[in-house]
Order: C-alpha cells, then structure tokens, then sequence
C-alpha cells in the first residue's frame, strides 16, 4: 500500500482511451467484463464498442500495472454470476483515472483559450 | 457446468468462437479464455434480440476484434514485459512496430507440378514513419490461380493492387481498409481477365 502511495501517477499518462473508459465505467463500483463493455458502449453511443479480446487484453494490463483489481467471489450476485470475475479499481487506479481526467480538462481549457471551443475567450465577444 | 443458458442458435456461433480463442498466446487463453466466452454469450444473446442482422452485427465487432487483439497478444508475448508494453491498447499495437527493426526475408518454390511458379508476396515496410505508425507494414502472399492461365499475371496484379488500395485508403479501421484492399485487388482482376479475353476474342478472329 505504501508503494502504491508513492507511485506516481502522471508516469502512465496518457491513457489510451479504452483503458480510461474502463477506468470510468469502474468508478461507481466494481463490474464484471461484460457489464464494463455495455457501460462503455452506451456512454460513448456506441463510437467505442470493446470486444472481449480488446477488453481482457486491457484488463490484463491492468492488472499489472496496479490499477484494478480482481474481485473473484461476489456474495449476492444472481444464478449463473458466481463464476463470473468482477474488477474494481484500486486507490492508484482513482488517482491515475483523476489525473488523466485533469489532464483531459486542461487541454479542453486550453481548446476553449484558442477559441477552438466556445467558452471564455468568446464569452460576450471579444473585449 | 456452465450456468449461463445459450440460445440454441448460439451454439454454431459459440463453438466457432471457442476455435477463434484458440489463436490467443497460451498464457492469456488460460487465463482469460472463459471470461471472453462468458462474455461472448452474453453478447451474443442481446445481438440475437436484434435478429440476423443483430448477429452479423456482432460477428463483425468480434471479427475486428479477433485480428487485433490476437496480434497484440502475440506481439506482447514476444516482447519482454516493460513498462511501454504493459500500457499499450490494442489500437497502439502498430505503434509498437516502431519499437521493432523488421527483418524480413521471403521465399517460394515452384513445387513439383507446375511448369512455372505462379506464387507472389510482397513486403512494405513505410520509410514514411507516421505512414508506418497509422498503417503499420503490409505482408500480402498471393497463391496461384490453380492451373488457371496467366495465374503469375494475376497473384503479381493482386499483390500490388491490394498494396496500392491499402495505403491510399483513408479508413482508420485496418481490418476493414484490408478487406477494401482485397475487394479492390480482385475487382481488379476480374476486369483484366474480362480485357484479356476480349482481346484473345478479336485475335481469334
């Protein structure tokens, strides 16, 4: 835990974006593979459909590098799930996932400061 | 015993998937092949709600899926675990290839039927780096047409032509440019064969 403390998020900066998609379909609690790739499509309308060899593929990586965990058992979960393995993220996970959303907004706020997107810069016009 | 019911019109699509599993590296199968099964058959049951086109639907997300993930797979457990391999998705597998210095080498044999090899393959490896990043290297292995006359004409014509169509195509999903490529490759050969043999037509006459 120590370590994990200490590790330093920005090093894994820039995810790719299927690892940040499953990073935010794990912040409001732990899935299974599936449920991750319904939660992934339906947020993105459908533009990033994960299919499983891309998902485990992902999964796997992330094991490694500490950002989720497996959760093997699952008390109360319906007929048919208690094979099933459920992730969740870990306290290194929810910072690099912070991180990157940080980075995300800064690079939105710099779009919007070259009038790329509406917002501050062209708020009431130019003065 | 599995738990999760399968619709019987499932059962050809999950047996063939089981086969598909089979090209993943041996480690990851082991340790994920029953998830991904899992995880196919939910799938499939939702796509299945949606009818044939539901299903064809899905065949073609998890035939996109297959290519990509199996060749990052492969590529991964050839490559030792660092920290530049460990965080690389699927779509920055090509990226990977500039990690790499490609040695390549071909070769073919007439066999013992065939008056003249009728066999090509070509190789492209982009000087362009962003060009090799986007599209990666191109392999193409072109057979010969079976004793069909001019088969040397067409596998060389299909090679170049799928390689020609591959790197002008503007489309960022690789398996579907490469399915373009060959599309292209044999619109290509059907319309020299139609003009081979309308000229060898006013020669014979």
């Amino acid at each position: 835990m120590a370590d994990e403390e200490r590790r330093d998020p920005a090093a894994l900066l820039p995810l790719t974006p299927t690892v940040f998609h499953i990073l935010l379909a794990l912040a409001d609690g732990e899935k299974h593979g599936y449920a991750i790739m319904q939660e992934v499509e339906a947020r993105t309308d459908g533009a990033m459909r994960l299919g499983p060899g891309t998902l485990y593929g992902s999964i796997q990586r992330m094991l490694k590098d500490g950002l989720i965990v497996e959760v093997r058992s699952r008390t109360g979960a319906p007929h048919g799930e208690e094979r099933r393995r459920y992730y969740r993220l870990t306290g290194f996970g929810q910072r690099v996932l912070q991180a990157e959303a940080q980075r995300l907004e800064d690079l939105v706020h710099m779009a919007r400061s070259k009038q790329v997107l509406p917002g501050f810069g062209m708020v009431g016009g130019v003065s | 015993m599995n738990d999760v019911s399968v619709p019987r019109a499932g059962v050809f699509s999950e047996h063939l998937y089981r086969l598909l599993l089979r090209a993943y590296p041996r480690a990851f199968r082991e340790d994920y092949a029953s998830e991904m099964l899992l995880v196919f058959r939910d799938a499939y049951a939702t796509a299945a709600r949606r009818g044939n086109w539901g299903v064809l639907g899905l065949w073609r997300d998890i035939a996109g899926d297959f290519i990509t993930s199996v060749c990052s797979q492969r590529i991964r457990s050839w490559m030792p675990d660092n920290r530049h391999t460990v965080m690389l998705a699927e779509q920055d597998a090509l990226a990977l290839a500039l990690h790499f210095t490609l040695d390549i080498g071909q070769r073919t044999d007439i066999g013992h039927t065939r008056a003249s090899n009728e066999d090509n393959l070509i190789s492209v490896v982009p000087d362009d780096q962003d060009l090799l990043r986007t599209r990666g290297a191109l392999f193409v292995v072109s057979d010969g047409m079976g004793g069909h006359s001019r088969g040397e004409v067409a596998s060389e014509l299909a090679i170049h032509k799928v390689k020609e169509a591959y790197y002008r195509d503007r489309e960022n999903d690789i398996p579907t440019a490469l399915v373009r490529a060959v599309e292209h490759a044999n619109a290509a050969i059907c319309q020299e064969n139609a003009t081979e043999k309308a000229r060898g037509y006013a020669r014979s006459r």
